[in-house]
């Protein structure tokens, strides 16, 4: 493995004096431990989130797109093992608390890592680029950011072009869903590029996050249209074949 | 700074006494407990490794278990089974299920009520007399008190039946540390001994459930990937081709008045269970039920008749096993091995259908029926502090998530997220100067908020009033390992919170049952001198009829004396009887049995003689 300037960072910020850190039980310093941050080395006290931790941090990875699926596994398991409130079922209130609280977030850490969109959208709100997609933004009209402009202009194009002339509409509607299937690669093609250059640059390249997010935006507006050239199909009672986003 | 403390993770619950594991089934009941490392099942009172999942009325009394099993057909009308597929589900949500049911559904306040004699009761009481029973094996097992249990349930069963589940075990004096899904716990006793790893699918058809689930095992750890199932199918609806059938040419020839008589319904369903079994062992069976007025109803079945049409009900199995298959991330090549778990997975028909499915010979060497039990005795153990190196890591069933405008579901957790699990997200008013939101809280997969099941709602008040969409209210949500739900929505502007643990309408609250508790607390102590009473009864009721079978025949040979006595016992006997005193039953059975040493002798030599 590559020793990283951004682990180098992460794991020296605790060791500066004044940000030694406790066991909430036990007042045990927890540096050193073997689950550190998560459990306290001298009395087993599952430790509460504290300011700061993030899913990278929980699972003790480096925040980049290059994520190894067995390490991630194993770290998940040892951690699960260790601090699963099964764990703690007949321990005090607030040792269950706090391995809920810890178990509950390195559960969704484990989840977002290994999912490549998802891993995305960690890494760019870890680093404060661009809007984070929520539950609610998975319809591209709510993002903010302008569609790019070829696109949209020959979408009204079909849309015109269908209207004056139904005969020829299948073909048309086949033409741009080609042509959005090939944006849409070339999309993905640029993406992994940039998450490349991110992760050579062991984190420092911020622009190639902002060209992420910049990609995303138009992906997102790539799919809302697939969506819209299938409700167009629908409408003109369009056939199955014609393939789909 | 404060004083050191040593923490310790295991601490006062251990001298608590035990943690059973239980299995509240459809059709039967077990309870669980490790015992020198392994899971052993507790015998019933009835010296059974299973507890008929049935209720029935003797003498207004309700009771349990194999006595209550066979006055399923004797005596239909007081006798309630299969009640787990009415568990936690209003009256609506029922339609198709109960008309096939022999005992009578009716709609309650929020929830169905089964007919029991002339008392209504719920699903939640009928399955808590049910795990009285468990319970009370399990203490005269044990010889110490029985009052923590892991209790499992379908890995589908939604929020509200869990909910129901666990209000069943609160009900019939059981702390319940956990709800476990049925496939999971049968995955722990499957892969006890360590050497099994890999992937793997349960399938696990039970009496009214089908679930499936794919896990990967590995050096002790149990992780569910996916898990998928249908709460509505299970064995008893094989048994059900029979009942249709036979219904159908019944109706044909004696007209339709015959099929509402309760006897005939239940006599049709038991007949047909045992055909199903008869099948799955014979080429052919046959299903012969006598009619109420006279005269009987015979139909000979072929096996392969029977699994073409049990082959279209199981097909429904297989869109959950891709479903599941899918959202693991799998193909069926990946697995290592299908585990079979459920009564049912015995049939043939059964295990052809999985082997369709995954393209494998499915395994069929678990014991179907005792698995799940054993699994739950092994989570318990683990709850216990005992077993250090086996950990299971479930995910929830059905995706959580809120209405918004428009009447749509956004989800927060979706379906097959590792438990513990939270979420966060951040909503805003769709009003001008909007100073309150609805929180509505869903459980489901379906789009439209109406399609999915509503667990909770509540009122955000105190919003800043402001222009739509400017204010931000962000909601949350946790899930701890026992798939509780807790939700708090907070006003990011104002700081005000609000947060509710969700308890869903299966018709008890909390209140409700602390009633039931208090009430049940008297009734509990006449639970235990009635059940003496009938042992009483039981036990006394043969020395008198023999006495008085061979009392008037061996009449010359005995003395005036010892004649006179036995009638005197005869009488008293009787007497306590009609009474309702066992300890008066118990002394008069033995004073009787004492008088009779000489008229035992004469009947005895006398058949001696005659043989």
């Amino acid at each position: 493995m590559r020793s990283g300037l951004v682990a180098v960072v992460l794991a020296s910020r605790p060791e500066t004096a004044d940000s030694q850190l406790l066991c909430v039980n036990c007042q045990a310093l927890l540096q050193g431990a073997k689950l550190f941050p998560h459990l306290c080395g001298a009395c087993g006290f599952p430790q509460p989130l504290r300011e700061g931790e993030n899913s990278f941090s929980l699972l003790g990875v480096r925040p980049l797109f290059g994520q190894d699926e067995s390490f991630l596994r194993a770290r998940f398991y040892e951690l699960s093992r260790a601090l699963h409130p099964d764990r703690f079922a007949a321990a005090d209130p607030r040792a269950r608390h706090n391995s809920i609280e810890r178990m509950s977030r390195i559960n969704e850490a484990y989840r977002s890592l290994r999912d490549r969109k998802l891993l995305r959208e960690t890494l760019l709100s870890l680093f404060e680029v661009g809007e984070s997609v929520t539950a609610l933004g998975n319809s591209a009209r709510a993002q903010k950011g302008a569609p790019p402009v070829e696109l949209a202009e020959s979408w009204f194009e079909l849309q015109d072009a269908v209207m004056d002339d139904p005969n020829t509409a299948q073909t048309k509607i086949l033409e741009f869903e080609k042509s959005l299937q090939f944006k849409r690669h070339a999309f993905d093609i640029l993406m992994t590029e940039q998450e490349a250059l991110f992760d050579v640059s062991e984190g420092q390249d911020r622009v190639a996050l902002l060209e992420i997010s910049r990609i995303l935006r138009e992906v997102s507006y790539l799919d809302s249209l697939f969506r819209d050239v299938l409700r167009l199909k629908e409408r003109l009672g369009g056939s199955p074949f014609l393939g789909s986003g | 700074m404060s004083e050191l403390t040593i923490f310790s993770s295991k601490d006062s619950r251990k001298s608590a006494g035990p943690i059973v594991g239980i299995d509240l089934g459809t059709t039967n009941s077990l309870v669980a407990l490790v015992q020198n490392g392994a899971p052993q099942v507790l015998m019933s009172r009835e010296g059974a490794r299973m507890i008929p999942s049935v209720v029935s009325l003797a003498d207004g009394k309700p009771i349990v278990g194999g006595q209550a099993r066979r006055n399923k057909v004797r005596d239909a009308s007081h006798t309630v089974f299969s009640v787990k597929r009415l568990l936690g589900r209003g009256f609506d949500d029922l339609k198709g299920a109960i008309d096939q049911l022999p005992y009578e559904v009716v709609p309650g306040e929020g929830v169905a009520r089964v007919k029991l004699g002339d008392q209504l009761y719920t699903a939640v009481e009928i399955s808590a007399m049910i795990l009285r029973e468990l319970k009370a094996s399990a203490e005269a097992a044990l010889g110490e008190p029985v009052t923590r249990a892991v209790i499992t349930v379908p890995a589908y069963f939604n929020d509200s039946q869990r909910q129901a589940t666990r209000a069943a075990g609160r009900l019939a004096g059981l702390e319940v540390l956990r709800i476990v899904n049925e496939p999971t716990a049968a995955s722990l006793a499957y892969g006890l001994d360590r050497k099994k790893q890999g992937l793997i699918a349960v399938y696990d058809l039970g009496g009214g459930t089908f679930d499936i689930s794919v896990l990967r095992l590995e050096d002790g750890i149990f992780e569910v990937l996916a898990t998928n199932g249908n709460t509505a199918l299970g064995g008893d609806d094989l048994d059900r081709i029979f009942v249709a059938e036979a219904e159908r040419e019944i109706r044909k020839l004696h007209g339709e008045k015959l099929l509402s008589d309760i006897n005939l319904r239940a006599a049709l369903l038991e007949c047909a269970e045992q055909v199903k079994i008869a099948l799955s062992t014979e080429l052919w069976a046959v299903m012969k039920v006598a009619l109420p007025q006279g005269g009987v109803y015979e139909r000979t079945w072929s096996r392969s008749e029977f699994e073409e049409l049990a082959h279209g009900l199981l097909e429904a199995t297989r869109a959950p096993c891709l479903q599941a298959l899918k959202d693991a991330g799998l193909s069926a090549q990946d697995l290592s091995d299908v585990v079979m778990v459920g009564g049912p997975t015995r049939l043939s028909i059964v295990q052809k259908v999985a082997e369709e499915i995954f393209g494998r010979k499915p395994n069929t060497s678990l014991h179907p029926d005792e698995v799940v039990a054993a699994g739950a005795a092994i989570q318990a153990d683990i709850l216990a502090g005992n077993t250090t190196d086996l950990l299971l890591l479930d995910v929830i069933p059905l995706s959580l998530g809120i209405e918004t405008y428009g009447g749509l579901m956004a989800p927060l957790i979706p379906r097959n997220t590792r438990i513990p699990a939270s979420a966060r997200d951040t909503f805003t008013t769709f009003m001008d100067r909007q100073t309150g939101v609805d929180i509505h809280v869903l459980q489901g997969e379906r789009d439209r908020a109406g399609e999915n099941r509503s667990l909770a709602r509540f009122k955000l008040k105190g919003i800043e009033p402001l222009p739509a969409g400017m204010p931000r209210i962000e909601v949350n949500f946790l899930i701890d390992a026992d798939g509780i739900l807790q939700v708090a929505a907070k006003d990011l502007r104002t700081g005000y919170e609000q947060a509710i643990e969700v308890r869903p309408s299966f018709g008890l609250t909390d209140d409700e049952i602390d009633q039931m508790l208090a009430a049940q607390a008297g009734s509990e102590e006449s639970d235990r001198a009635f059940r003496k009473l009938v042992d009483a009864r039981t036990e006394a009721e043969p020395v008198l009829r023999n006495t008085e079978k061979h009392l008037e025949r061996a009449k010359e040979s005995l003395s005036i004396e010892d004649f006179a006595k036995i009638e005197g016992c005869v009488l008293s006997l009787r007497t306590a009887l009609a009474g309702d005193r066992p300890e008066a039953i118990i002394e008069a059975k033995y004073a009787l049995n004492a008088a009779t040493v000489r008229l035992a002798e004469i009947v005895i030599s006398d058949s001696l003689r005659r043989s």
